[in-house]
């Protein structure tokens, strides 16, 4: 009971971030504001966005207000204002840094996560729903039917995985995050279809099963309500832990170029983009990367089970 | 406890002795890489590592300099040209052996031109010399005729082509044999200032001193490893940590952040290459000059070199990169001008008359949003980059653009394919000028015009340009095509980046010369500190 | 012992089916084979196809297979585009590296995770457990890349303790044959780690996890009842029926281990399997690619089968169907 509890928590936590995930976020996650002037600023710069009556917006480092000027300095150079077309000064931070593209890393990971687990969490729906279908063909039909089940599911386990990857690359015309979360689904099912399997196989045998089969129950009935029930939850809880295998995973495809497509950010494609600038802007990865890791300590700390 | 106590006497001993390893004099330096090479035989190498590598350890007639027209004796002592200028005979040297103690002969060239032209190997770059070499003769050991079908201005360059090899060791297997046997790659034989000492795949090639050169005097540097390291992060550590001594293509940013290093420096110098927006002109949003033009307009250029290349770069123009001679000076870059571009969509049709900040147009009866998607490969970190910033402008003028990565094989097929709207990619010029292939009419079907322009005034200069004797003529006829292509814009040329390489104090910076030939340009000259 | 055979006999049944699907997929993948060919604009369709047909690729896709399937029989198992030898010469050297690091990944991984495991489950609910619990679930959730290259960074590059990079030094060769067992070692210990690490976390907390059902179960507490000694219960009675289910978890991870990690060898430079593989896959190395496909896929197979017979032997109330 504890176990179910703690994963609607943690689903009442999830849903409440994807919704606001947008809200939240300081900045614009896709365009920056200055590409120039706010290109790979490390962890906590503060810069002045300086607004002008007429609308227009100057990103400064610094400024002072002098007689009727404002004077800037900016990246590449200085500049002045006057004092008249001021409207106000505000005074921008940026928590993480900013990124080469001068977009800020905070609204981006903040973005990238709402990204990253709806991601995860549809793909590990899609597989649930597959294992489940192999598994509870094999578990009750048995014989050849189960024989050939499990030998695909062997060969999906086998099979080379960034291989099938590219071969759904190739094909497909374009890549979008449905294509993502299809293919991430289809290659993490087997787990789930072998659970089931072998919780039906062993529920099967269980007294209540037996006693119901000699009342005279039909079997499909058993089958689906009073087999199926049982052998799903166990691998129900197995869900957080694959959800946060799945963002983990996405990291890898992006490299290869089958993540999601720049702009938009994940976790994933954010720390494995990092990994290549990491000598120059190192502060990158950092807050994806703790909250990959508090994602998956969060989503275990759901799905463990107390004795 | 006192299983404890040892086991942590043995852990900080052994630490220790890993921390006290003593440093060995180092006579040697250490050149990094991401890839390996593809093969010692020169006949099957396809990357440009690869050719850097192996012009150290195999001579050539002559030595090409950086303006790609100058070249000064090696293999060849002297070479005259005969009257009508259709044939050149080149004088070898009496002293050059191959490792193996055999003599190298104009007899070694002669059979070198064989393998070079013939079409069961197929060697990349037969196509030229095919073309334009009727025949290579040895007249005996140290005369060697070569005869020209046509005189044209790149007789010496297209005959230095030839990579020469040992031909009593490559004589014992057939030609078509070649790029199924590993045979080469063991012990290769040569004859240049180094040679190879062992090649370990993936892991070293450590060349040493041939002491069978014939200039005694090189190379100053006796032993040179090549140290390969697939990841970058991990190549650049080394190298700033000094266990690397030469870093070939340093990123923009590292080289910004430890710029003025007491340890190493970066050496930049202009890539004969550029990059570009290809528009493909099949798609009928790009088939008006105008809009291309606009787009052009409307692309911040010059903020994407000082943003992502931190200034490594210059602006391009034309199809001919800024340092190469064909290349028209009189032609300035687009400049950013967003309102000069929106004008110029105006009046090309485009506006938003639905109000929803996507310019739109009717073509054909129906009313179609300017929306386009841009391929690019996924493995090039700058070109995401570019793409996102080239995104985030073209927004401003109401267009909006869509970013796909692909696999690089997957990428180019899309290309051969002409299956995209709009491609951002580069090219590494050829040394010698011509168009055909990249902007020719004819060229649409089976070539790499990959964005199909056609321009029949364009098809016949080119075609008259190609084959001009003259070269001071050629240029204005060259400087006027690019006029045609800066006009038209089949391609926004973007940019030409800046090779920047790393190298380390423990060389002399002095005896080093590095430019596009190749980054070891002089490798046999350098000296240790 | 009939159906082990049989087993091992569906195993290459199995691989031969996969890498024949892969095979066959490569020839229909619209894809470019020799692309680096293609970015060289002066060379002529004409050239290209002369080069292609020079590796046999202009035949009918059936012709092919049977080449393939003749080359198998012939012990080549294809010949390697790029590298210009026998496939099976390819994946045997690879093959080497791979043990060379994995072998001792899969011993310190295993070895180090029990150990940590029953230590953990035996001090439950103390602030200790719970801190290295978490410890490893961050470890297990750092991907290994950034693992490999922040081990680099700090062990080698600041601390200088161990090489950043390959299997050997420059001067092996003139060594002695201690001090070549010392310089292996040496360049082995940081991709070793790193390519253990996640499994040896996952073992931790599944010997963890899987120690304490057992400690809760009515024959241990009847045990303690008895009044037996406590370390005499638990080593006797827990720990070997604790231990059990770590023998499907050894047939699971011995593909991670002898396969090749392609994040490891390619921080590490190490000429492994996993480079290798995708080398093969990035550069259209067909012959390659299928063969390390029926290699590495009878690895999986065979490690799925090896847990399966470790099961029986332990506990002999299952037996293989």
């Amino acid at each position: 009971m504890m176990a179910q509890r703690k994963i609607f928590l943690v689903s009442i936590f999830v849903i409440s971030y994807l919704a606001f995930a947008d809200l939240i976020a300081p900045f614009d996650p896709i365009m920056s504001l200055d590409r120039q002037n706010l290109s790979s600023l490390p962890p906590l710069t503060r810069v002045y966005e300086i607004n002008l009556k007429d609308g227009r917006k100057v990103i400064a480092f610094e400024y002072v207000k002098e007689s009727e000027f404002v004077y800037y300095t900016q990246r590449f150079s200085r500049g002045r204002v006057k004092l008249e077309d001021l409207k106000n000064v505000r005074s921008l931070i940026f928590v993480f840094g900013t990124d080469n593209l001068g977009r800020d890393v905070l609204s981006r990971t903040i973005y990238g996560g709402k990204i990253s687990l709806l991601i995860g969490i549809i793909a590990s729906f899609i597989a649930l729903f597959v294992g489940l279908i192999v598994g509870v063909f094999a578990g009750y039909f048995g014989g050849i039917a189960d024989k050939i089940l499990m030998r695909i599911t062997d060969v999906f386990l086998a099979f080379p995985k960034l291989f099938l990857v590219l071969v759904v690359v190739s094909l497909s015309q374009r890549q979008t995050i449905f294509s993502l979360i299809l293919i991430l689904g289809l290659l993490s099912w087997m787990g789930i279809a072998r659970f089931i399997r072998a919780e039906f196989l062993k529920l099967k045998n269980m007294e209540f099963v037996l006693a119901l089969e000699s009342v005279g129950f039909p079997e499909l009935r058993i089958a689906l309500k009073h087999i199926l029930p049982n052998a799903v939850l166990p691998a129900l809880v197995n869900i957080p832990l694959l959800v946060g295998d799945l963002i983990l995973t996405e990291s890898i495809l992006s490299f290869i170029g089958f993540g999601v497509q720049p702009p938009t950010p994940t976790w994933g494609n954010m720390i494995s983009e990092a990994e290549k600038s990491l000598l120059s802007t190192w502060w990158l990865p950092i807050l994806p990367g703790i909250l990959i890791s508090a994602t998956v300590l969060i989503m275990n700390w759901a799905s463990e089970v107390e004795e | 406890m006192r299983v404890n106590q040892i086991l942590f006497f043995l852990v900080l001993s052994l630490l220790l002795t890993l921390g006290c390893r003593k440093e060995v004099k180092r006579n040697y330096i250490v050149i990094g890489s991401t890839i390996d090479i593809d093969s010692f035989n020169p006949y099957l190498s396809t990357s440009l590592f690869t050719q850097d590598i192996l012009d150290r350890v195999y001579l050539r007639l002559a030595v090409e300099h950086e303006d790609y027209r100058t070249f000064t004796p090696l293999l060849a002592k002297r070479w005259e040209w005969s009257k009508d200028s259709l044939q050149i005979t080149f004088y070898l040297r009496n002293d050059v052996y191959w490792t193996d103690g055999v003599k190298t002969t104009a007899y070694d060239v002669e059979y070198s031109f064989k393998a070079a032209t013939s079409p069961e190997l197929a060697w990349l770059n037969a196509e030229d010399i095919v073309r334009n070499i009727e025949d290579v003769k040895a007249l005996n050991e140290t005369t060697l005729v070569v005869k020209y079908r046509y005189v044209y201005p790149y007789q010496v360059m297209d005959i230095n082509d030839v990579w020469i090899i040992p031909r009593h060791i490559y004589e014992k297997i057939p030609f078509s044999e070649w790029r199924k046997n590993g045979f080469f790659d063991h012990n290769p034989v040569t004859n240049g200032p180094y040679k190879v000492a062992r090649w370990e795949r993936g892991q070293l090639i450590e060349l040493v001193k041939n002491e069978r050169y014939f200039d005694k005097n090189y190379p100053k540097i006796e032993r040179v490893f090549v140290k390969i390291v697939p990841n970058e992060s991990n190549l650049t550590l080394q190298f700033l940590n000094g266990e690397i001594d030469v870093l070939p293509s340093v990123s923009p940013s590292v080289a910004e952040k430890y710029e003025g290093s007491k340890n190493f420096k970066f050496v930049k110098y202009p890539h004969l290459a550029y990059e570009y927006i290809g528009w493909n002109q099949k798609n009928p949003i790009f088939a008006d000059k105008k809009v291309r033009q606009a787009l052009s307009y409307g692309i911040n250029v010059d903020e994407i070199i000082n943003v992502i290349l931190k200034g490594n770069a210059v602006r391009s123009t034309s199809p001919f990169p800024s340092t190469f001679w064909a290349h028209n000076e009189k032609l300035k870059p687009y400049p950013y001008d967003i309102q000069r571009a929106k004008k110029l969509l105006s009046e090309a049709g485009w506006r938003d008359s639905d109000g929803d900040g996507i310019l739109d147009k009717v073509i054909g009866g129906k009313k179609v949003d300017f929306k386009f998607t841009l391929i690019t490969n996924a493995e090039n970190q700058t070109r995401r980059e570019v793409a996102v910033a080239i995104q985030n402008d073209l927004l401003k003028l109401g267009v909006k653009m869509e970013i796909q990565l692909y696999e690089f094989n997957t990428f180019m097929r899309h290309i051969l394919d002409r299956n995209f709207d709009a491609v951002l990619s580069g090219w590494r010029i050829a040394t010698k000028p011509d168009l055909s292939s990249l902007f020719h009419t004819e060229a649409i079907k089976s070539g790499h015009n990959i964005v199909s322009y056609s321009n029949p005034y364009f098809d016949k200069l080119n075609d008259s340009a190609a084959v001009l004797n003259n070269l001071a003529s050629a240029k204005k006829i060259w400087d006027e095509i690019q006029e045609i292509l800066y006009e038209d814009q089949p391609y926004t040329f973007l940019y030409e980046p800046v090779r920047i390489n790393g190298i380390s104090n423990r060389i002399k910076i002095e005896t080093v010369k590095m430019n596009s030939i190749s980054f070891l340009f002089n490798l046999h000259e350098w000296e240790l500190r | 012992m009939r159906v082990i055979l049989k087993r091992i006999f569906n195993a290459i049944f199995l691989s031969f089916g996969i890498s024949a699907v892969v095979f066959l997929l490569l020839r229909v993948l619209p894809s470019v084979s020799f692309s680096d060919l293609y970015l060289n604009p002066r060379l002529s369709d004409e050239a290209i196809t002369r080069i292609k047909s020079s590796y046999g690729l202009d035949k009918p896709v059936l012709v092919q297979f049977f080449v393939w399937i003749k080359e198998i029989a012939m012990g080549n198992f294809g010949f390697s585009f790029i590298y210009r030898k026998p496939v099976i010469d390819c994946i045997f050297d690879a093959f080497l590296s791979t043990l060379i690091i994995g072998l001792p990944a899969l011993i310190y991984s295993f070895g180090l995770g029990i150990v940590v495991g029953v230590q953990l489950a035996r001090k439950k609910g103390k602030a200790i457990d719970k801190l290295v619990s978490s410890f490893l679930l961050i470890l297990y959730s750092i991907p290994t890349f950034w693992v490999g290259i922040i081990f680099v960074l700090v062990f080698s590059n600041v601390l200088g303790f161990f090489p950043p990079s390959g299997l050997r030094s420059f001067n092996f060769s003139e060594m002695s044959f201690l001090e070549k067992i010392f310089d292996l070692f040496w360049h082995i210990f940081l991709p070793s780690f790193t390519l253990g690490i996640a499994p040896m976390s996952a073992v931790a907390r599944f010997v963890r996890t899987h120690t304490l059902k057992v400690l809760s179960q009515t024959y241990v507490k009847m045990a303690k009842a008895k009044g037996l000694e406590e370390r005499l219960i638990f080593y006797r009675h827990v720990l070997p029926n604790a231990l059990l289910p770590v023998v499907t978890l050894f047939g699971l991870y011995l593909p991670v281990f002898l396969a090749g990690s392609v994040v490891v060898e390619e921080i590490f430079s190490i000429p492994g399997l996993g480079k290798l593989a995708i080398d093969s896959i990035f550069q259209r190395d067909y012959p390659l690619t299928v063969g390390i496909t029926l290699f590495v896929s009878f690895i999986v197979i065979l490690g799925n089968l090896i847990s399966d017979i470790l099961y029986t032997i332990f506990d002999p109330r299952i037996r293989l169907e």
